[in-house]
């Protein structure tokens, strides 16, 4: 594996080379001060298949995470500046190579065992496999993040996805689902979601892992900095992106209403 | 002896009243407010001990008086009339309170009609301003006498009532009515279409929108009339005690939900104007136009929009949880229209900017 240090990343098309040499998966990981987990995610990553890429995203990282990367075997990409949540997504993306995209996230050790779930999905003919987690929704009042999901794929007429969404980690997705999607779009993870579904891709839930549990410290960094506004803003964005795209009303009909006879 | 039997029965009501009111806001307000409520209801007790016996006089001036008119609708506009003025002109800080204001209105007209020796069911609400009440028949014969029966008790200037096909029967329920206005239309309306047309037809300064296949107390409809009475533009009905779990709850809950996050507005929870019964002031229906009640989702997105006051008018038992307004997509399309409206107005992320993200590190940022 080699190591490449890029201030910036050029758009490079998919490499046509040597089959043997060419990744079946890419897993893509941004990394921003994540030192205390970095090293076994990479690990884990490393292990969903034997042809595998592991493309870290070093942003903004002053705690050594880059040098863990370096020392991995993992291809690097470095920023020197925080690139935002969710961008290390799109530029790990126009640099991978395989069939099959994994995302995860630096924080959080996954097993590969369960990664293993997302990639076979996807080798199955998924093209967007999500993490089946919805968050805690046994309560009256949900997490503003929770509603805006559940909302999203209802709107879209897929409520049978309930709270899942790309927004999450992990999830995977074909090279086809790359192509219709753009890799610009990964960046805002809801509209690549809503985006794929318009497009009539393959979008399935998975197996269930529970981020929120895995992570304590998330939830320490969502009680001070809340990202609920952003991840909201997000999936307006998505809706408003599907709205262009459609009639005035998303093609649904409008019932027997007779509004001309109110004027 | 009919008069004693009859005090006893009044101080049997009001006491029940104000046990299951003084129930009701100790569980709601938490255990730290009891003494507060408490001592209050030692007030309102008191207090609507004084308006009993107003009552009582008023009503035995009005019957010996020259307006005194054998018929129930004279007696509820005499109570009505004289009660708003009684109330305007005691201004104690208690008037504020919805639940001490209704015990005392029940005092005054249970006194009234004692002292007059007519009897009719009458839901007593002071108001500055003309209501009126927009309803739309559906094909339930029962339950359009049901409603109407409900809002007869209510101080209403006129009570609209939008018919379209009905029953001879049903046409003379809204004929026999006093103060109606009939919108007989030729043929078959939708709901909400129906009550937009109904709203036009008033020029009242509050408008109260009711189910006309599903009665609700007279009682739990004042309040919306009060709370519109220059409290609040816009009021509607508080269906969060009902909404249960957020999985178990219908999917087009989803969407009123997080169309109120989305306009800053989370606090309605899943409270929308596609609820029945709403009430709107005068200033709220001039300001959306009557065009707008035809898709409720929009209404609501708009009201919020323009800066109108919203709030709740009180807790009534709805359709819209029961499932009867079970049509995903006419709701999954009414909330397209009304995001369209706020993403016109507001953008596309509305109020939620992205302002960490390096977009420019994109390149070109696709679509």
């Amino acid at each position: 594996m080699r190591n490449i240090v890029a201030k910036k990343v050029t758009e490079l098309p998919r490499p046509n080379g040597d089959p043997w040499s060419v990744p079946y998966v890419s897993v893509i990981v941004p990394v921003m001060n994540e030192r205390r987990t970095l090293r076994k995610v990479i690990r884990e990553a490393f292990r969903v298949h034997p042809h595998t890429e592991v493309i870290v995203v070093v942003n903004g990282s002053t705690d050594g995470s880059l040098d863990i990367a370096k020392k991995s075997g993992a291809k690097v990409l470095f920023y020197d500046r925080p690139l935002g949540h969710d961008v290390g997504r799109s530029i790990g993306a126009r640099e991978a190579r395989g069939n099959i995209l994994l995302f995860i996230d630096a924080d959080m050790v996954i097993p590969a065992a369960k990664l293993k779930a997302f990639v076979h999905a996807v080798a199955q003919g998924t093209d967007v496999a999500l993490n089946d987690y919805s968050g805690p929704v046994n309560k009256t009042v949900v997490h503003g993040v929770v509603l805006a999901k559940h909302a999203l794929n209802e709107l879209l007429g897929r409520p049978d996805l309930g709270g899942t969404s790309m927004t999450a980690i992990p999830h995977a997705i074909s090279r086809k689902a790359l192509s219709v999607l753009g890799t610009s779009a990964l960046s805002v993870p809801p509209m690549a979601h809503t985006m794929a579904i318009r497009e009539g891709l393959k979008v399935e839930r998975v197996i269930s892992i529970n981020v929120g549990q895995l992570n304590p410290i998330r939830a320490k960094r969502e009680r001070n900095n809340s990202l609920e506004p952003l991840i909201v803003g997000d999936h307006l964005e998505a809706i408003q992106w599907w709205l262009r795209k459609t009639d005035s009303r998303g093609g649904y009909e409008d019932g027997a209403r007779q509004r001309w006879m109110v004027r | 002896m009919k008069k004693k039997r009859l005090s006893a029965n009044r101080s049997l009501r009001s006491g029940r009243l104000l046990k299951s009111r003084a129930f009701h806001s100790i569980k709601r307000r938490g255990k730290l407010q009891r003494p507060v409520a408490k001592r209050l209801s030692r007030n309102r007790s008191r207090s609507s001990r004084y308006d009993h016996s107003a009552g009582v006089s008023d009503g035995r001036a009005w019957r010996s008086g020259a307006t005194y008119d054998t018929r129930v609708e004279k007696l509820r506009e005499a109570i009505h009339d004289k009660w708003r003025r009684r109330f305007l002109e005691t201004p104690i800080k208690q008037n504020e309170d919805w639940k001490f204001l209704q015990l005392r209105g029940k005092s005054y007209a249970a006194g009234f009609m004692q002292g007059s020796g007519m009897h009719t069911p009458l839901s007593a609400v002071p108001l500055r301003h003309k209501a009126a009440a927009v309803v739309c028949a559906g094909s339930n014969e029962a339950a359009l006498q049901a409603v109407l029966n409900e809002l007869e008790a209510l101080p209403l200037h006129e009570i609209v009532i939008v018919l379209a096909t009905p029953t001879d029967w049903m046409y003379s329920q809204a004929r026999s009515r006093h103060n109606t206005v009939i919108a007989h239309l030729p043929a078959a309306v939708d709901a909400d279409v129906g009550r937009a047309l109904g709203s036009k037809l008033t020029g009242a300064d509050i408008v109260l929108f009711v189910d006309g296949e599903h009665a609700v107390n007279a009682d739990i409809l004042a309040r919306f009339l009060w709370v519109c009475d220059g409290r609040l533009d816009v009021a509607l009905n508080d269906l969060s005690g009902q909404m249960g779990v957020f999985q178990k709850r219908a999917g087009v809950e989803r969407f009123h939900e997080f169309l109120n996050a989305s306009l800053d507005r989370g606090d309605l929870k899943i409270n929308s104007l596609s609820s029945l019964p709403f009430a709107v002031s005068r200033h709220a229906l001039d300001t959306l136009g009557a065009t707008a009640l035809t898709v409720p989702a929009k209404a609501h997105a708009l009201a919020i929009l323009k800066g109108l006051r919203i709030g709740l008018g009180g807790m009534a038992d709805s359709r819209r949880l029961n499932g009867s307004r079970g049509d995903w997509r006419v709701a999954a399309g009414d909330h397209v229209e009304a995001w369209r409206e706020a993403m016109t107005a507001r953008g596309s992320r509305l109020q939620f900017t992205d302002s960490t993200r390096n977009r420019t590190a994109l390149g070109d940022w696709e679509r």
